[in-house]
């Protein structure tokens, strides 16, 4: 028993499963591909484990014989020890509890939210420098919750996430999505976006959007598939028909992406973080009092 | 502009030029006038820097060039600062640094690093960003001092010359890791997680900036194993440095990721 708590103890061991991390990962940056998922595998979290052990041990026995000892205190790589055991925790609590899902929303589109609440996008702005390449990406959102506005406006750009009710949403896509407004044989109208398709019989008519030139407003491209093959390519301007389907009206609007996050695990990894540098900063300060006492 | 940085070039290479005649005479000390040369070299890309963070408005760390030459302002800077405060700088140490001065100054000046002017993207329109590769380039610059010092170790035969070498790789990486830590994955992670909602994702360049941080961990704590002291630290103290070079080179142009802009 005394000897595994020796080994476990020891700086030695921690030198050994740091380089095997570090080989692992440089095996995964270099063979992506043979390696997929690799950072969630056995052969990767196994020497990780073992070394939360280690670090847990080495921490827990510097701190108890720095107590113990009448030597000046040094707790500095202490905090940093016990930063990373935190951090480690955090990484965990994210990798268990971290949900992120992604919505595109077009001018007046709303996108609900758990707890009541709704996000609507009241503005969407992308600016470009001269030379085109992007400079802003702006989403302008209003947010109510049970109906009731709780956000007039509050402006989402990248590096500026709204976080509400414990969500961070964050700017992170943008496009154009095609619109095709159809009537069928009754008459009856309806619009679908580029994306979606209708099923008529076995068949599914997927809208892949508009093309430009031919008619006034382009020509909508739909794809005929039954099952997974791609049977034949129909294209419709404006008054045009196909399938049995006349085209009303083709349109297309500005998008923006946004990624609404939940990580529980990103306050604990913030403290392990601040921690690791108090505690590095902490023995870089004792350390140059010792060199200049 | 060009002519700041070109100017800095010729004062570096001046610089490497006289310190490599001392060094040819087997002189102990380091000649007395050339780190002057490096503290000025050091002052201009600095200026270059501040200059092109006016045009831009923000400051001018987004692309390679900007980079590299912030890069080497700072190893021509600290080569100076750690001549002029203690003295204890080696003169092999100051030119193997000054060498990777102008070796940067030289990549920056090539076809792979543009030097066009331009304002940065969204997701680059951080602070936190700011801060992360200012910081790191930093800690590296410390690095730099470091891995001439342990070649110096490996390659000298005297040993007292041997213990001040290998102190003062100590020394260097004892200050750089801190900085490193904190700009490389501390104000990283908070960028990531700003700008994407995800602190670590696994990128290559922060997988590889992991890697390097491990590396220098593992130089630190040799420190405490008697078997690894002297020779084996000096060799991971090399190491840890190629592994700063390739996060910096090579998964720029190797491997692809999230960093590709720097």
């Amino acid at each position: 028993m005394h000897s595994l708590y020796k080994l476990l103890r020891s700086v030695k061991l921690a030198v050994v499963l740091i380089v095997i991390i570090t080989v692992l990962s440089i095996l995964a940056t270099l063979f992506p591909r043979l390696l997929p998922d690799f950072y969630r595998s056995a052969v990767f979290l196994a020497p990780c484990a073992l070394f939360a052990v280690n670090l847990s041990v080495c921490a827990v026995d510097r701190f108890a014989r720095r107590v113990r000892s009448r030597a000046k205190p040094r707790f500095g790589p202490d905090i940093v020890h016990i930063g990373l055991l935190i951090l480690i925790a955090g990484g965990l609590v994210t990798v268990l509890g971290r949900r992120e899902s992604m919505v595109y929303l077009g001018k007046g589109d709303v996108a609900e939210l758990p707890g009541g609440y709704e996000v609507q996008l009241t503005d969407y702005v992308f600016e470009k420098y001269p030379d085109g390449r992007p400079r802003d990406w702006i989403s302008t959102v209003k947010v109510r919750r049970t109906g009731v506005v709780v956000l007039d406006a509050f402006a989402i750009e990248v590096n500026r996430p709204l976080a509400i009710a414990g969500i961070k949403i964050y700017q992170t896509d943008y496009g154009r999505e095609d619109l095709a407004e159809l009537s069928d044989g009754s008459g009856q109208t309806f619009s679908i976006t580029s994306g979606k398709g209708v099923t008529v019989g076995s068949s599914l008519y997927l809208f892949r959007g508009i093309e430009e030139g031919g008619p006034p407003g382009g020509r909508a491209l739909f794809e005929r598939w039954e099952g997974h093959t791609l049977m034949q390519e129909y294209r419709a301007g404006t008054g045009e028909t196909f399938a049995g389907y006349a085209v009303q009206r083709l349109s297309s609007r500005d998008i923006t992406g946004l990624r609404a996050v939940k990580d529980p695990g990103f306050l604990p990894v913030l403290a392990a973080l601040i921690l690791i540098g108090a505690g590095l900063s902490l023995t870089f300060i004792q350390k140059q009092g010792d060199s200049s006492a | 502009m060009n002519i700041l940085s070109i100017t800095a070039f010729a004062l570096l290479f001046i610089s490497a030029a006289l310190q490599a005649v001392f060094l040819l005479r087997r002189k102990r000390e380091a000649d007395p006038f050339s780190h002057w040369l490096l503290g000025a070299a050091g002052a201009l890309l600095l200026a270059v820097t501040v200059w092109r963070s006016i045009l831009i408005r923000f400051v001018a760390v987004t692309n390679t060039f900007e980079s590299l030459i912030f890069f080497a302002a700072f190893i021509a800077l600290l080569l100076f600062i750690f001549r002029l405060a203690s003295r204890r700088l080696m003169p092999f140490v100051s030119f193997g640094g000054t060498v990777i001065a102008i070796a940067l100054l030289a990549v920056a000046s090539s076809p792979i690093a543009p030097r066009e002017v331009l304002p940065p993207i969204p997701a680059l329109q951080s602070y936190w960003l700011a801060l992360h590769v200012t910081l790191s380039f930093i800690g590296e610059a410390f690095f730099v001092v470091a891995f001439t010092a342990s070649i110096g170790y490996l390659a000298a035969r005297d040993a007292e010359k041997r213990e001040r070498l290998d102190r003062l790789t100590y020394t260097a990486i004892g200050i750089g890791y801190p900085i490193f830590t904190a700009g490389a994955l501390i104000f990283g992670a908070i960028w990531a997680q700003n700008a994407w909602g995800r602190y670590w994702s696994w990128d290559p360049k922060e997988t590889w900036a992991l890697i390097t941080w491990l590396t220098y961990t593992v130089y630190l704590h040799s420190r405490f194993i008697r078997a690894l002291r002297g020779k084996v630290s000096a060799i991971i103290s090399i190491v840890a440095f190629l592994f700063t070079l390739f996060t910096f080179f090579g998964v720029n142009f190797l491997l692809s990721g999230l960093h590709s802009y720097g």
